[in-house]
């Protein structure tokens, strides 16, 4: 598969600050690419420059293999981008924003008029057409922000946190539209600090930190970076004493252990049997639980192992 | 994508109420408010000739010029003035009982003008004093210079009828003391003057709205626009259009109110009236668009800005009262040529006051030009933008 995306060592500074220190990455047609990372980590300037929003002093951006610059009207027209702040106008209907912002793509009148129906299909906002955005609710104008962004049907879209405070309804229908639009062929670029999205819809990330690429590739891949297998979480009648929280932490395969608000948390290493070791000595040390079970790692514990931070800190 | 762009800028205009209410209903309760202010005033002072007085010092004995030009202002059927020749302390005690509305005192070359308040009879004598001075001074300089090159050519034969000819030909395209006006001079057509140029100005809050929506600085939507394959210039001038449309229907719509409800009296010029807004409302659209390109605030403040600069130009094109603009038209011209308040009311005054055709003229494609200049320093700094920060 082509890249459709080649970036080569950029850097970007404000003042004092480097927002993004020497990134280079590579995104292929057709994939969706995660760009994760906590507030502040360098993801909508990364995006604000792929889209040549904003300069930046070192590096090269090339999509679809040609530069990109303010001035490359050609390749923009095979650009969609959803910014995270709404950008539709509140005198305007919400069939008027999306063919506003479509015509600005496509001439031809018949086609607009279908490209547009397709985005309302998608977003699910056909009972809405007629709606200034002041009477959508979140959900509903972050729905009619995407469908602004991707009416003209471009093989690139960019999606800068698309779903902040909106509805799990809106949410999942979203996200839906995300996975129908890449099914029609659209590479997608997707940044959000929400990694259960990342884990559902991505097929690569990059994680983000202060600037830097801390990791990237597949989930999978990802994972395979922690030494931590499984997480078994056990809810007590009470905080276990220290010497029982010893013993375990003695045990070769715990990699960490916590003990907080009646809730064990025993994160184990690569291995096997390791729910049952801790059913059979809880039961053994007669200790009561009213839940026991096993997680396998996230995006969360990658993030945490390789930063010593929480994603959404 | 200019004409898409076009109609929904224009779509989005029209339901902007508090744009609407700026750009339509604001100036249209200030005309209300003139109106009002001024009827009962311009009733008591409705006259059409002025008395006025001459101090007959040594140098008014020696000046023929100006006083041919002063028998032909207070002779006819109906002179601009009526002339006591006095003595210096005769035209105080008439000044004092008011018996003049000022008099004129001939110092070497040029007239002192005194006055004891500064209404429109009295900023009228000051401005013929000063067109006088002006009208003399341009004749000696084209007198001077003829010969001058005459000379230089050899020739020291000077015809006097060809330095006439050449004078008369230049003072034809200046303003004629002959043709001075009062039929429109009214305080509520002045105030009506510097309130179109105000409204005219005010349409710079339309720019500021266009050009918030299309900056990526600025506006989210900003950002959207800036991803899009149209290009910045067209884009511009696209919503400039539907702009330059919205504050015509609104100048329209002041001028129909002036005109039918506001005791208005534009004469038969309504067609140059129309076209002297159009140019006075481009001026106003590009220095909104100069100011948000060029000046870096947030949205609220650049308003407050073009607000306030409208008010400004306004002011000292004479909006609270005509003197202003004999004051800065005095001791600092250059102030008023570049002020498109300024080069719109003194269209208006080349219209209705001097009845000078190549001054309206020169007012116009001074608005022209100022709006050219304007537009394409912001197109030329707003072309293929990167920002450092957004």
């Amino acid at each position: 598969m082509n890249n459709c995306i080649e970036v080569k060592d950029l850097v970007k500074e404000y003042k004092e600050l480097r927002a993004i220190d020497h990134l280079s990455f590579e995104v292929k047609e057709g994939e969706i690419f995660g760009l994760l990372g906590p507030n502040g980590s360098g993801k909508s300037t990364t995006m604000n420059c792929l889209l040549s929003l904003l300069k930046y002093q070192e590096g090269q951006i090339k999509i679809f293999g040609q530069e990109m610059k303010p001035s490359a009207y050609e390749l923009k027209r095979r650009i969609g981008v959803v910014f995270q702040d709404v950008a539709v106008f509140e005198e305007l209907t919400v069939y008027e924003n999306i063919d506003y912002f479509c015509g600005l793509y496509i001439k031809d009148k018949e086609t607009r008029k279908q490209y547009v129906q397709d985005a309302l299909d998608l977003v699910a906002l056909n009972d809405y057409v007629k709606f200034v955005p002041k009477k959508l609710s979140g959900g509903l104008l972050r729905r009619l922000n995407i469908a602004c962004g991707i009416a003209h049907k471009p093989d690139l879209i960019f999606l800068d946190e698309p779903t902040v405070a909106v509805d799990p309804q809106s949410r999942n229908n979203i996200l839906d539209g995300i996975l129908t639009l890449n099914k029609q062929g659209a590479a997608i670029v997707y940044t959000t600090h929400y990694m259960e999205e990342v884990e559902i819809i991505c097929d690569r990330i990059m994680i983000l930190d202060k600037g830097k690429i801390i990791a990237q590739g597949t989930k999978e891949e990802l994972k395979n970076l922690v030494t931590m297998d499984e997480k078994v979480t056990v809810e007590l009648d009470k905080d276990l004493p220290q010497e029982i929280l010893a013993q375990i932490q003695s045990w070769e395969m715990v990699h960490n252990l916590s003990m907080r608000d009646k809730i064990l948390e025993v994160q184990f290493k690569q291995g096997n049997y390791h729910l049952s070791k801790l059913v059979i000595f809880l039961k053994e040390k007669h200790i009561p639980y009213h839940k026991i079970y096993s997680e396998l790692p996230t995006l969360n514990d990658v993030f945490l192992e390789l930063t010593g931070k929480e994603l959404r800190d | 994508m200019f004409w898409i762009n076009f109609k929904y800028t224009l779509k989005a205009l029209f339901h902007n109420k508090s744009l609407l209410f700026w750009t339509y209903a604001f100036p249209i309760i200030l005309g209300m408010l003139f109106n009002l202010a001024f009827q009962d005033l311009e009733k008591k002072e409705a006259r059409s000739t002025y008395d006025i007085a001459i101090v007959q010092n040594e140098a008014w004995q020696d000046a023929s010029f100006y006083q041919e030009a002063m028998k032909e202002l207070s002779s006819g059927d109906d002179p601009l003035f009526h002339i006591e020749y006095t003595s210096k302390k005769e035209a105080n005690r008439l000044l004092k009982e008011k018996n003049v509305i000022g008099y004129l005192e001939l110092q070497e070359e040029d007239f002192d003008v005194f006055v004891t308040s500064n209404g429109m009879e009295e900023t009228i004598l000051q401005y013929v004093a000063d067109e006088l001075t002006s009208t003399k001074d341009m004749i000696v300089d084209v007198s001077i210079k003829e010969v001058d090159k005459e000379i230089k050519k050899g020739n020291y034969n000077i015809q006097a009828e060809r330095i006439e000819k050449k004078v008369r030909e230049i003072l034809d395209t200046e303003v004629n003391l002959q043709d001075v006006s009062l039929d429109n001079m009214s305080y509520t057509n002045i105030e009506y003057y510097t309130l179109i140029a105000m409204a005219c100005l005010y349409g710079g809050t339309i720019s500021i709205y266009i050009m918030n929506g299309i900056s990526a600085d600025i506006s989210s939507k900003g950002k959207r626009f800036s991803v899009t394959p149209i290009k910045k210039g067209v884009l511009i001038l696209s919503s400039l259009c539907a702009g330059f449309l919205t504050q015509i229907i609104g100048i329209g719509a002041l001028l129909a109110f002036m005109l039918f409800m506001g005791n208005a009296n534009f004469g038969d010029s309504i067609g140059n009236i129309i076209l002297l807004s159009m140019a006075g409302s481009l001026a106003g659209l590009s220095l909104g668009i100069f100011v948000s390109s060029v000046v870096k605030m947030n949205k609220g403040n650049k308003d407050g800005l073009l607000i306030g600069i409208s008010m400004l130009c306004s002011f000292f094109s004479g909006m609270m009262g005509m003197t202003m603009k004999y004051i800065i038209d005095t001791n600092l011209p250059i102030l008023n040529k570049i002020n498109p308040a300024a080069m719109i009311t003194d269209g208006f005054y080349a219209l209705y006051y001097y009845h000078n055709n190549e001054r309206f003229t020169f007012d116009l494609i001074s608005l022209l030009v100022f709006s050219a200049i304007l537009l394409t320093i912001s197109l030329i700094k707003e072309r293929r933008v990167s920002y450092d920060s957004l």
